[in-house]
């Protein structure tokens, strides 16, 4: 094939590229990078470079990703979807084993200064292994192909819940039901599921299975916060929804936050940066921030509905309810109207798991649009 | 793709993706815009709180100034308030965060030796657990700025005593612990703002100065937030340190001493016994004095055995400060020089003396038969039971009072405790405890040291007021001349603390001036080193001390090391008295069942006294065995001797003469403890009613042993000593403070000092608002 003609052919993946998601996806990370800084470089004469230092070194390895995952042609995911299942099945297990413990969570491992959450990559896993089944049996999704799927996704989920981590989990709760949603599941068993999923729940609140400061944080949405962690809890989800209030209209100016730069916010790099967002800059800075949120959900969507298949369709979804979930759970629980469950924004939270595991997916949202035709 | 299959079900998921953007753009208009928060809101007037900075605590110097017995430097240190770390969630996540940081800050400790000390009982339940110490002010900063990651961790400063010198002058320096709550309460109004966990003096001069040496801590009035979160500063004063204490011991001359003494009591326990009989000589502890004679100022004060004082920086263990006070390790925290008491034996003598001579009662010419031992005239009639006896019977044939001193004959001395008492009508009833009284004893000296010991000078009416107190325990009221004639030889009822007795031969070198004995020169300020306060010598008393009196003593004292046939003469064997010419006297105190208690008081030079040394070897045997050597070599450490003093030979020959002494004493029978004649003392009449004063002590009565031969060119010579008896027995109950001090061993008294306790914490805050 001659470049011109690659060029020409107005159904060439080349010709497709949905550059619009990417300067979305490019500007929300270069935005988190930026309140990376504001919120680690510390309040002494000699800012802290250390965290935007490795912020900055994640975006460049996100890009190769994001190149990696976009063109290699993701139809060939179908065929090692399992493969990479049980990799990352035994991943799961494995860092149950021999992975680092922080802050009372066994989800790390570690290789010298850097740390993998294999979570992270699990969800992107996920959503293509349950596409790949999900899309061969559209035509009877009932029965054994319904249990099946969840006992697909059940497995990951368990392995994560033993970690413990609440929030992922949720995550891929999310993704499953989205997915199922999606490839047209009737809606009776949807509703059972939903039953099922309402019973459990309460048994699990009701259990000693959470650990008592996850309990709390879940409750105190509701409840108001009685007791120690409790308090500390309904504390976290005041002091956020304080600095975000704090940010009016226009904001304090990036780098002026005064609950912020106190350090007020537990956290603020990571699962509450989108506070240093609402005080520092305002509505106009985190509704812009919505925006580009809206513009990637909006391609992400658009690319669904494009998809010659419905393998790449169903990935598409899967992105798009990994995304918007953790989108929604994640600032709204920074403005009070979602519990606290540790799960970081996307492109902006600080940590490299996340950052390659956001910007792989949108790199398969490419690949299924950049392939529409061929 | 599967044809028949129905179309996917994108746009529910975009519906609902779209619901959830309206939530949350609907919920961040409504916090931004339409109800936003202003700063005053969020900060409401912060708090105020007081922290609390400790000040440096004065450092303490030596005579010169320049050299450092105590400093003292400050330390950081992690804490773990267990109260509030009970209540920590994440209580694993917490200590391995914590052993992080202290591992990167270079402090090496695992999360299990954390956990370790939390559950240590030796830490004090309701006060911050030390987790470590001397750490970074960088880590101090990092734990502080993060109370949030470090919940009931917290970073203190303290001040620590430090000792450059190790143990030398403990017992003078004292120790500091933590203020108890008694002490606190005394102190409440103190502008020095004592808190809990701080430290104060406990002993010695930590304890006395304590005043001058805390400083005033610094405030700062911290401005806080809901969190405790420190948010601005609304006044701050800096800590102010303590002042510096200058002593005036020198600080080679106490080490030396200190030294000298440990060797003094490890020769007398490897000595051979002059007779198999006799106890064995366990010399268990000692003590010695170095007085600056003209101005009374302490040179050196050793008490053994001793302690480290850095074993209670920080707190000590009450297991180890158990060990401290019991009585099997002699309780190594007591002063011997100042809160032990002892007969002070044929010591007393020149008091006696000086009390016969200043009523006319002697004449020092008059020669007496010594016949070696004494019988009551008032009883001669009824021609038993009266007797007193020099050591071993010995006759010294014409004495003189010179040559009664100089060989410490006591059948002279009985003679004169006798006509004492006939001479009550002119004389009144205590000429000798009237002079013992202006000499200082039976009084506190008064020195800046704690706890200092009274002692004990009995007289007619105290030992009615005692009879009468406790008639079971002193069942004999009455004073008879038996009294007396123990007394005139330094014991019955008579208990003095070393330091007094030294200050008696002060004042005998300073024609009467009895001076108060000080260990402290000057407070200096901290920052300009400007004496604040200064010690000048303090002259208690004078005592009317003629010169023909003050030259009858002081010859007879200067014959005991000077003369051959003085009872020092062989120990001073090669000591250059030409150029400093010293005067003493040796005392012997027995104790029923023990070795006796040796003691040495001397000054010098004679002719323009400048020191006083003063040895007391408990359970040593004889003052001239084992306090003689010891005073000595003490002399020759002074800078006035020490460049005479031939080298090694004296010191190696003096032992070895001592062990030849021994055995010529032995075979010359020249001592005994004369137990015999006190039992023939068991008959009736005035005598009988001494001994049954003391119960329990009727075995042990003074005898004198006499030099029998007095070879000056020979090594061996037969042992002089005396011998003398100790107030009080093991059973003997107290009536009076004074006499419950006195113990059997010749004087330890216990005191109960307070247990510092664990580890003290400097900084905290305390709300006010």
């Amino acid at each position: 094939m001659r470049i011109d003609s690659l060029h020409d052919d107005p159904t060439s993946p080349a010709r497709n590229v949905d550059w619009v998601l990417l300067v979305a996806a490019a500007a929300l990370s270069i935005l988190g990078a930026a309140m990376v800084f504001s919120t680690t470089k510390g309040t002494g004469d000699a800012a802290d470079t250390s965290y935007l230092g490795r912020e900055i070194i994640f975006l460049i390895v996100s890009a190769v990703v994001v190149a990696v995952s976009a063109l290699v042609d993701y139809r060939r995911l179908r065929e090692i979807a399992p493969a990479m299942y049980v990799v990352t099945l035994a991943l799961l297990a494995g860092v149950l084993v021999v992975g680092t413990n922080v802050k009372g969570a066994q989800a790390w491992y570690a290789f010298g200064p850097f740390q993998l959450q294999p979570s992270e990559p699990a969800k992107i896993v996920l959503i293509v292994m349950l596409a790949a089944y999900l899309a061969s049996r559209r035509n009877r999704l009932d029965g054994w192909p319904l249990l099946i799927t969840l006992v697909l996704a059940g497995v990951p989920m368990a392995l994560i819940m033993l970690q413990p981590d609440l929030g992922t989990t949720l995550v891929f709760v999310a993704v499953t039901a989205g997915l199922l949603i999606a490839s047209g599941v009737k809606a009776r068993y949807l509703g059972a599921l939903a039953l099922v999923g309402l019973l459990g729940v309460v048994a699990v609140l009701n259990s000693g299975f959470l650990e008592g400061y996850q309990r709390d944080r879940l409750t105190v949405f509701i409840t108001g916060g009685q007791g120690a962690s409790a308090r500390a809890a309904a504390y976290n989800a005041d002091q956020s929804q304080t600095a975000i209030s704090l940010g009016g209209l226009r904001g304090w100016g990036y780098g002026k936050g005064p609950q912020t730069q106190a350090g007020y916010v537990p956290e603020q790099q990571t699962d509450f940066i989108f506070t240093a967002v609402g005080e520092e800059l305002g509505f106009v800075g985190s509704a812009g921030l919505l925006v580009l949120f809206g513009v990637v959900a909006l391609r992400t969507m658009r690319s669904a509905q494009l998809a010659r298949d419905d393998f790449g369709a169903l990935i598409c979804v899967g992105v798009l309810v990994m995304l918007a979930f953790q989108l929604f759970q994640n600032v709204g629980m920074t403005m009070g109207i979602m519990p606290i469950t540790g799960i970081p924004l996307p492109f902006v939270s600080y940590g490299g798991s996340s950052m390659l595991t956001t910007w792989a997916s949108i790199g398969l949202v490419i690949n299924v649009r950049m392939r529409r035709f061929r | 793709m599967t044809d028949d299959a129905p179309p996917l079900r994108v746009a529910v998921i975009g519906i609902v993706c779209v619901s959830l953007f309206a939530a949350l753009f609907a919920r961040l208009y409504f916090l931004q815009v339409l109800q936003p928060t202003t700063l005053d809101e969020v900060r409401p007037v912060p708090t105020e709180e007081v922290v609390r900075y400790q000040a440096e605590r004065g450092r303490i110097l030596d005579r010169t100034g320049q050299r450092v017995l105590v400093d003292s430097r400050e330390s950081i240190v992690v804490t773990i308030d267990r109260q509030k770390y009970a209540t920590v969630e994440d209580k694993a996540g917490l200590l391995g965060r914590l052993s992080r940081v202290l591992n990167e800050a270079g402090v090496p400790i695992k999360v299990q030796d954390i956990e370790d000390r939390l559950v240590d009982p030796q830490y004090d339940p309701f006060k911050p657990v030390p987790i470590a110490e001397d750490v970074s002010q960088d880590l101090e900063v990092q734990l502080l700025e993060r109370p949030f990651e470090f919940p009931s961790v917290d970073a203190t400063r303290v001040w620590l005593r430090t000792y450059p010198n190790g143990p030398v002058a403990s017992h003078l320096l004292g120790y500091v612990g933590a203020v108890n709550e008694d002490e606190l309460a005394a102190r409440a109004s103190s502008p020095k703002h004592y808190e809990p966990g701080d430290d104060m003096g406990k002993a010695g001069v930590e304890y006395m100065f304590e005043n001058d040496l805390r400083g005033v801590p610094g405030e700062r009035n911290i401005l806080v937030d809901l969190r405790n979160v420190e948010v601005g500063t609304a006044s701050v004063a800096e800590p102010q340190s303590g002042d510096d204490l200058v002593l005036t011991i020198d600080l080679e001359l106490q080490r030396q001493t200190e030294r000298l003494l440990g060797e003094a009591l490890q020769e007398a326990r490897e000595r051979p016994k002059r007779k198999e009989t006799d106890p064995d000589v366990t010399a268990p502890a000692g003590t010695v004095i170095v007085l600056d004679a003209p101005s009374g100022e302490v040179l050196a004060m050793a008490s053994n055995p001793s302690y480290d004082p850095s074993e209670f920086v920080g707190g000590i263990g009450a297991y180890r400060f158990a060990e401290l006070t019991n009585a099997s390790a002699h309780f190594p925290l007591l002063n011997r020089g100042i809160q032990s008491v002892y007969a002070p034996g044929s010591t007393f003598k020149p008091v006696t003396t000086y009390a016969a001579l200043r009523t006319g009662l002697l004449d020092p010419a008059e020669e007496y038969n010594d016949r070696g031992y004494y019988v009551l005239e008032e009883c001669e009639a009824q021609g038993a039971g009266c007797e007193f006896q020099n050591a071993g019977r010995t006759a010294y044939g014409k004495v003189d009072l010179h040559r009664a001193l100089v060989v410490s004959s006591d059948t002279y001395f009985y003679r004169l405790g006798e006509k004492f008492s006939n001479a009550q009508t002119t004389l009144g009833p205590t000429p000798m405890q009237d002079a013992a009284r202006a000499f200082g004893l039976g009084a506190p000296t008064g020195i800046q040291l704690p706890e200092e010991s009274a002692g004990l000078v009995s007289d007619p009416a105290t030992k009615a007021a005692r009879h009468a107190e406790n008639p079971e325990a002193f069942p004999v009221g009455d004073w008879f001349t038996g009294d007396n004639v123990n007394l005139a030889i330094g014991q019955g009822d008579l208990a003095v603390t070393p330091l007094q007795l030294a200050n008696v031969y002060a004042t005998l070198a300073n024609g009467g001036r009895v001076l108060a004995p000080s260990v402290a020169k000057a407070v200096l300020d901290h920052d300009t080193g400007q004496p604040t306060r200064t010690f000048e010598p303090r002259e208690l008393a004078r005592v009317d001390l003629p010169p023909s009196i003050a030259t009858d003593i002081s010859g007879g004292l200067a014959g005991v090391v000077g003369e051959s046939g003085g009872t020092a003469y062989d120990g001073f064997t090669g000591f250059p008295l030409d150029r400093f010419r010293i005067a003493g006297k040796t005392g012997t105190a027995q104790v029923e069942g023990k070795a006796d208690t040796a003691l040495f008081a001397a000054y010098g030079p004679t002719e323009n006294p400048k020191y006083v040394v003063l040895a007391v070897l408990e359970e040593s045997g004889f003052g001239a065995d084992a306090a003689v050597p010891l005073v000595r070599r003490v002399f020759e450490q002074l800078p006035e001797v020490k460049p005479f003093v031939t080298p090694d030979p004296v010191t190696t020959t003096v032992p070895g003469a001592t062990t030849s002494t021994t055995a010529a004493g032995g075979s010359g029978g020249s001592s005994d403890s004369g137990t015999a004649d006190s039992s023939k003392d068991g008959g009736s009449g005035a005598t009988d009613d001494t001994e049954q004063v003391e119960p329990d002590t009727t075995d042990t009565s003074a005898v004198d042993a006499p030099t029998t031969t007095v070879a000056p060119t020979s090594e061996t010579t037969a042992p002089p000593a005396t011998a003398t008896t100790v107030p009080t027995s093991p059973t003997a109950p107290a009536s009076s403070p004074d006499t419950a001090a006195v113990t059997p061993a010749g004087g330890t008294t216990t005191s109960g000092r307070r247990r510092p306790s664990s580890r003290p914490v400097r900084r905290r805050r305390e709300r006010v608002t």
